[in-house]
């Protein structure tokens, strides 16, 4: 769940929610602004870039905007803006492959970046095994990307997980462990 | 290894770092297009958050009907533009040069051309709000033009030459003059609202608006910030040389270069020199500011010396990487967007084919040289949710004609390069070489 700051002095979340459908983009600004860095990682581990991020955040706080005075539920916005940036960066993916960007390496060292909290002393393998694992997400569409980041990084239950796609528990449990499998097929051809 | 130490490994592999924050112009960037996007308010609420209501027969025929009167309605109607707003020089203080979309599909047509007694040089620009088009030209003369049709609605002669691109601010027109004064006009009628001297020599950069500030330089080097509504001078600097080309803004701080090649950033509210770094020889261009770097051409009408792109560090004006041009050529950026830097550089052969078109670019007679740039130093990026741009759409206009003023400057033509500008958060920044021309060029194509 994205939760935002509050301080004693600012409107309660679902005074700034009502605000914002009544058409108060101040209120709407009050409300993104203290969820945008987790947006921002989350879209960043589902993308893998920081501009397709930057783009995928942008997009779904704008279509945020746009459909909000549709939510009913309200209570499930932090839910349902997850849903929709997970939509936006799989779209912004697929628009990405239409438009063919060759992207030009520039200056990365051949042997990618250390992992944060890995020292280079002593975990030499798990540092190979994690930018293996890094290489092998990279591989993967990015709805199962999408599952994992929600999975693992946003720790989410599987209820939260299926609420944010949008589906069954059932369904999300069977599509959570294929797209485990799917890291470690990925995983495999990484290691040859 | 256990299933515990190997979701962990999975989980530090594929997570962003905690201390990734939201780059600082992000919620600018979306508050903005908030505020000129609607909001959806239909009849029917959705029942099921972000998914589609029940399909019940009864809802199925409903939309049927909806639909097929929604496709009547599109038919018999022509479509109906948004409402633009461009209310400064390259779309906003940041000077991406992203405007509000949507943009020309497909080969654009001309809708209307008014003729403008004075000439348009590339250093200036239209802009538009609430169905109408402001034009300020070299002769002096300023009009509101009906977007739809052209018509002009008023016009002013303000005596002295406008070289530079205007800026709205609510209802005022905000331009600098040749008379060295920066004035302020009514936008319903035209009527002078103030008018604040900044020196003796002439204004010829684009005026540059945020928060209700107006801040531009002169010929003289002196650069001042004003207050918009009223034109009260707040606070002036000396910034060591010709203030020729427009200057940036973004999170609180000011950057504009110098003839003579000092380039500073200025706190916007104090005028406090934050950093400034020396660019060498020739004109500074107008700097485009993007997450952690400001981007400018240097060396610009500089015969010799280093003609290329900079990108500066935002925090120290540390040069983290230069693109260099073929030498005597120069480099603009035009647009940011998508991770791309869009610009164009000067060629012989646009130069050439420019003159047999009889068109003329560059600056006003008084200041134009045969080396003068033939190629628009701008760039557009039209998007329906800025700044999101693809970079196949992104197009630069062609050069304006003198005097004329079209609905429709893009075409069709592609930017003579593009370039990956972020080093995204993997990179460790602080080991870049100071001069790393790290993407070619791709010009035609």
């Amino acid at each position: 769940m994205i939760a935002g700051a509050r301080s004693s002095t600012a409107p309660a979340p679902e005074l700034l929610l009502e605000r914002a459908a009544g058409g108060d983009a101040e209120a709407f600004d009050a409300l993104i602004r203290p969820r945008l860095d987790k947006l921002f990682r989350m879209a960043i581990a589902i993308t893998r870039s920081e501009a397709d991020a930057r783009d995928a955040v942008q997009e779904a706080c704008v279509s945020a905007w746009r459909q909000l005075p549709r939510l009913r539920t309200r209570d499930r916005f932090d839910s349902w803006l997850a849903q929709i940036l997970v939509n936006a960066c799989r779209a912004h993916r697929r628009r990405q492959r239409r438009t063919n960007v060759r992207e030009i390496a520039v200056g990365e060292s051949d042997e990618g970046p250390t992992p944060a909290g890995f020292s280079t002393a002593g975990h030499g393998e798990q540092i190979a095994e994690v930018e293996a694992i890094q290489r092998a997400f990279e591989r993967l569409d990015p709805e199962v990307r999408a599952l994992l980041v929600l999975h693992y990084q946003e720790e989410q239950p599987l209820a939260e997980i299926a609420r944010t796609l949008g589906a069954p528990v059932g369904t999300t449990k069977w599509r959570l462990s294929n797209a485990r499998k799917a890291l470690d097929r990925a995983l495999k051809v990484e290691r040859r | 290894m256990t299933t515990n130490d190997r979701d962990a490994l999975i989980k530090l592999a594929i997570s962003a770092p905690r201390t990734v924050e939201a780059p600082a112009d992000l919620v600018d960037a979306i508050f903005r297009q908030v505020q000129v996007t609607k909001q959806e308010r239909g009849l029917v609420r959705l029942g099921r958050l972000g998914g589609f209501p029940r399909l019940t027969p009864v809802f199925v025929a409903a939309g049927l009907l909806v639909l097929a009167a929604l496709v009547v309605i599109a038919v018999g109607s022509r479509p109906q533009q948004r409402a633009h707003l461009l209310s400064e020089y390259h779309g906003g203080p940041d000077r991406t040069g992203i405007m509000v979309g949507p943009g020309p599909r497909g080969v654009p047509v001309l809708a209307w051309d008014a003729t403008r007694p004075g000439p348009l040089p590339f250093t200036t620009m239209p802009l538009v709000q609430d169905g109408r088009v402001y034009v300020a030209d070299g002769s002096g003369t300023v009009a509101a033009l009906d977007a739809a049709t052209g018509r002009t609605l008023w016009e002013h002669s303000t005596g002295s030459p406008a070289r530079g691109a205007p800026a709205l601010l609510g209802d005022l027109l905000i331009l600098g003059r040749d008379a060295g004064d920066v004035i302020a006009l009514g936008t319903a009628d035209g009527v002078p609202a103030w008018d604040q001297a900044v020196g003796s020599t002439p204004i010829t950069a684009s005026i540059l608006e945020a928060d209700r500030r107006i801040y531009v330089g002169n010929e003289a080097g002196t650069f001042v910030a004003l207050d918009g509504r009223t034109g009260a001078r707040l606070w002036t600097v000396d910034v060591g040389g010709s203030v020729t080309r427009g200057a940036a803004l973004a999170d609180g701080v000011v950057y504009v270069g110098a003839t003579g090649g000092r380039f500073s950033a200025l706190d916007a509210t104090t005028g406090k020199d934050r950093w400034h770094v020396e660019l060498g020889p020739g004109e500074v261009g107008t700097p485009v500011v993007g997450p952690g770097a400001v981007f400018v051409g240097r060396g610009l009408l500089a015969p010799d010396g280093p003609h290329d792109l900079v990108a500066l560090d935002r925090a120290d004006g540390t040069i983290r990487w230069t693109f260099p041009a073929p030498s005597g050529r120069q480099v603009f950026p035009g647009a940011l967007a998508n991770g791309f830097l869009y610009g164009s550089r000067t060629t012989g052969a646009s130069t050439r084919s420019t003159r047999r078109a009889g068109r003329s670019v560059g600056r006003s007679p008084r200041r134009r040289r045969s080396s003068a740039p033939s190629v628009p130093s701008w760039a557009t990026c039209f998007t329906s949710r800025p700044p999101i741009a693809s970079s196949k759409r992104s197009m630069p206009p062609r050069a304006p004609i003198s005097g004329r003023s079209t609905s429709s400057a893009c075409r069709r033509r592609r930017p003579s390069w593009t370039a990956r500008c972020s080093w995204g958060p993997r990179l460790d920044t602080s080991t870049r070489s100071e001069t790393r021309p790290w993407a070619r060029p791709r010009t035609g194509s």
